[in-house]
């Protein structure tokens, strides 16, 4: 900005008013403020302790300080002093706070040192006493705000900046919701950025205007009677000032003013403050003589001014500036003087008091006055160079708050960023996720169910296959077996028919030769017709075993039992047959593989097993046939029981595998064997009759 | 003179026969028959006393042939001569009115024997025959010997076992040990499971 120039022919230092502006009305909003809280501390609902401790002499001494502001500076001060004591005294733990948050904003006034010292009291008191009312717990951001404007005075920006943000915080937290108070710390937000336009950019505009239009929506809510009403004008004012626009600038500084007279708000320090404002946009304008008329209203308030010295000190100081821009050097240096005899410039040093002295400093120089000049342009350079140290620092800490505000503005911002895409980015993924997921769970269904169908479809087609090459086998088996059996009945029938016939023949022609020749006493020739009778019931029998006729035309029971009966005749076994069940025809395939199971398992009992006695029995019944073969025997070698095959156990094993037999071989206890063997009735089994 | 007919597939036993018989004089051969066509034929014309039966022949067999003959010439006595020994055959021929049964391997007196008795109106039956036949009457139908596997699944009813758990245990179907079951009260002549255990007791079964 071109008004920061610190150009030492001009004295723009002085002139520049965007640090004095704030500074003037700095003062002013501290008295502010402490009317505002000492209306609270009269509101009910405060502890009150009997005894000569009594919270209302404490109040007492803060309602008479608050009365004495414009009147008797000194007392308002005595007033708090013994409130501050009295609180301690009787340990009240609010009004300790809220006396030394007093003390401290009465002393911003006077020594920035003083009012440091006691609000950062106050902060302390109040971290180990945490009140208990709402009253005690609110005075602490006063306490913020002293220290804020205190720091600020003394170019500890930081420091400021700090306490300024805890305010700005508490407000945007909904902490205070008095909109007095708001309007407040908006407004001083507002200025101190106001003040903070030493970067190039104007970063400070948006930061100002922002605090602006804060202050504005506070304020709405307002009465006109408030202290703080209107206070947007001045903030407008200001703004339009440090702009560089003068004249709208002090058309709201007038309107501020007008306002506040026409609600019967104003007074003397409000005016002061007002009016070296308005002065200092003269002054800017190089409009001495405006100006000067300004601060000659400013200090024809200075009875009323006790309680703010700054403004008079300033007010002479800007008349010497005025003066001096009038060439009237004396008048320059005498205002100077004055300025200093009234009030000690130590406890107020600023950029202004240091401005001055070089426009003093100017103005022995230019009266040829080479000594004072040298002696105050010293003492300028001296008070100006660590200014301008504290100017650097001030500078370099303003832009590193102002960028880390910004920083921590776009770190929030960059942080919702990250949170808003991380969002996003998670909710992509996890759309992402579960369309995946979803989509291979699908495709996982889908492949479990193809791959049971498969595997189901290949069980069945194995199945299939197996049944399928069951049947063939057992077909086969059937196939052979029949044809066996086929062959057999063929060669029985001719045996029995043809050569049996033939030999019951020849026989009976021997009988006669017998009969005719009376050869009955010829054993040769009766030895030939018994050896001739024999072959014959031989060849019958052979022909029966080979294909027992009775099966196919009795039946199985009846074969059986005729098998059963002739069989034991010749040996010394004797065989129980016995059925059980009504007794019902199969198919003659069935039959006749039962048959020749029975036949190979009683010849094995007759052959091998040594017994007296046997047993076999047949159970018919809907679903099931079942036989049993017991004998009282020797039982069967183990061998045979293990491997289950010799002795035409596995002709058996294959007669009964087409019929769907099972057999079980087992040695019974008390010697002997068991042969038994059930066989499900199927369809193919049973006779189709 | 006793007037016999013979049927017989065979021309050397209708020799053999004819021989035989012509031995005996008062006995005398009427006819001699290869096939059932041709005896019910020679029959028509002349019906002898006694008629000598084959039953396995070309056409039709000797049992059929028997029943017919019986009713229709009820005066023929007729006497199965044949190869075939099983009980049911011999008992089927003397329900189809035939009065004798013979294998072929008879003696021929004893055949000549047995025409005599058979012309004097009694029976006769090859001996052998005759003596399983009589075993065969006197054995009941009734299955009265106990298996072991029976007394086994007694015991193992007795152990409170069930016919499933007995099934299993014994590796076979649940029809065949209902089977059995049913088989163990018919043979012990019980009707439930409390009697059966009773009579087991009783018989020492278990």
């Amino acid at each position: 900005m071109t008004r920061r120039s610190f150009g030492p022919r001009y004295g723009a230092p002085f002139v520049c008013g965007e640090t004095s502006l704030p500074f003037i009305y700095r003062l002013l909003m501290i008295p502010l403020l402490l009317a505002c809280l000492v209306l609270r501390a009269q509101e009910p609902g405060v502890v009150i302790r009997s005894g000569p401790c009594d919270t209302a002499e404490v109040d007492r001494c803060l309602e008479r300080s608050r009365q004495l502001v414009e009147v008797h500076d000194d007392s308002v001060a005595y007033y708090l002093r013994m409130a501050v004591q009295q609180s301690y005294h009787c340990n009240f733990h609010d009004r300790i706070i809220i006396s030394l948050t007093e003390l401290a904003a009465w002393h911003f006034g006077h020594s920035t040192d003083q009012a440091i010292r006691y609000a950062h009291l106050a902060i302390r008191e109040h971290q180990q006493r945490s009140p208990t009312s709402k009253r005690g717990g609110q005075i602490i951001y006063k306490a913020y705000n002293v220290l804020a404007k205190s720091y600020e005075t003394r170019g500890m920006i930081d420091s400021s900046a700090y306490y300024y943000y805890l305010l700005n915080d508490v407000i945007e937290n909904g902490t205070i919701t008095d909109p007095e108070y708001a309007v407040a710390v908006y407004s001083q937000l507002a200025l101190f950025w106001l003040n903070s336009h030493w970067d190039v950019n104007e970063g400070n505009v948006e930061a100002t205007r922002f605090f602006i239009e804060r202050s504005k929506a506070a304020e709405a809510y307002l009465k006109d009677s408030s202290m703080q009403a209107y206070m947007s004008y001045l903030l407008q004012g200001a703004y339009y000032f440090c702009v560089g626009r003068y004249d709208s600038s002090r058309y709201y500084y007038h309107a501020f003013l007008a306002q506040r007279q026409r609600a019967g708000t104003s007074n003397a320090t409000w005016e002061a403050a007002i009016y070296l404002n308005i002065s200092e946009t003269y002054l800017a304008e190089n409009n001495t003589r405006e100006a000067i008329q300004y601060i000659r209203q400013t200090l024809a308030l200075r009875d009323r001014l006790a309680g703010a010295p700054r403004y008079l000190l300033l007010a002479r100081l800007y008349l010497s500036k005025a003066y001096y821009l009038e060439k009237s050097y004396h008048k320059s240096i005498a205002a100077f003087e004055a300025a200093f005899r009234e009030t000690s410039g130590e406890s107020m040093l600023g950029k202004e008091v240091i401005a001055a002295y070089q426009t003093v400093s100017n103005a022995y120089e230019a009266l040829n006055m080479p000594q004072q000049a040298l002696a105050y342009k010293n003492t300028y350079i001296q008070l100006h160079d660590s200014l301008m140290k504290k100017d650097k620092l001030d500078l370099m800490n303003r832009l590193q708050m102002k960028f880390r505000v910004a920083e921590k503005d776009k770190a929030l911002a960059e942080q919702k960023l990250i949170i808003t895409e991380s969002e996003n980015d998670a909710r992509r993924k996890n759309s992402l996720i579960a369309a995946v997921s979803m989509l291979t769970v699908f495709l996982l269904i889908v492949f479990i169910l193809w791959q049971r169908s498969n595997r189901h479809k290949q069980h069945l087609q194995q199945k299939t296959i197996n049944n399928f090459q069951q049947k063939m086998e057992i077909a086969s088996l059937n196939a052979t077996i029949n044809g066996a059996e086929k062959e057999r009945a063929r060669i029985a029938r001719e045996l029995h028919d043809g050569i049996g016939g033939l030999l019951a023949a020849a026989k009976m022609n021997f009988e006669m030769v017998k009969a005719t020749y009376h050869l009955h006493n010829r054993t040769d020739f009766m030895d030939g017709l018994s050896l001739l009778s024999e072959a014959a019931t031989e060849l019958r029998k052979t022909a029966h075993n080979m294909m027992p006729e009775i099966l196919l035309q009795e039946g199985l029971v009846e074969a059986v039992s005729h098998f059963c009966s002739t069989v034991a005749r010749n040996s010394g076994t004797h065989i129980h047959f016995q059925t059980s069940g009504a007794i019902r025809a199969f198919d003659p395939n069935f039959e006749l593989a039962v048959y020749r199971v029975i036949q190979e398992l009683v010849h094995n009992v007759l052959k091998h097993a040594a017994a007296t006695e046997a047993i076999i029995q047949m159970g018919f019944s809907e679903d099931v046939f079942d036989l049993s073969i017991e004998d009282n025997g020797i039982g069967m070698p183990d061998n045979i029981l293990s491997v289950r095959s010799g002795i035409g156990l596995k002709s058996i094993a294959e007669r009964l595998k087409i019929i769907h037999g099972k057999m079980d071989i087992r040695n019974l206890p008390g010697g002997g064997a068991g042969i038994y063997l059930e066989i499900n009735l199927q369809k193919e089994n049973i006779a189709t009759l | 003179m006793i007037q016999i007919a013979i049927a017989d597939d065979h021309a050397l036993i209708l020799n053999g026969l004819q021989k035989i018989i012509a031995s005996h004089p008062d006995m005398q051969v009427t006819g001699a028959y290869m096939n059932g066509e041709s005896l019910l034929g020679g029959l028509a014309l002349q019906q002898p006393d006694i008629l000598l039966l084959d039953i396995q022949m070309p056409g039709q067999n000797g049992i059929e042939l028997a029943g017919i003959i019986h009713k229709k010439y009820p005066s023929v006595k007729i006497i199965a001569l044949t190869n075939i020994e099983v009980l049911p055959q011999v008992k089927k021929m003397m329900r189809q009115g035939c009065s004798g049964y013979f294998l072929k391997d008879v003696a021929p007196d004893e055949l000549i024997c047995a025409i005599r008795s058979v012309y004097e109106g009694e029976e006769a039956v090859h001996e052998r025959l005759r003596k399983e036949l009589t075993r065969h009457f006197f054995t009941s139908d009734h299955p009265t010997v106990i298996t072991r596997r029976e007394v086994e699944i007694l015991r193992l009813i007795a152990d409170e076992h069930t016919n499933p758990e007995i099934a299993d245990k014994l590796c076979i179907s649940l029809h065949t040990v209902e089977n059995h079951r049913n088989r163990i009260l018919q043979k012990l002549g019980v009707k439930n499971t409390a009697g059966l255990i009773r009579k087991a007791i009783e018989q020492g079964l278990i």
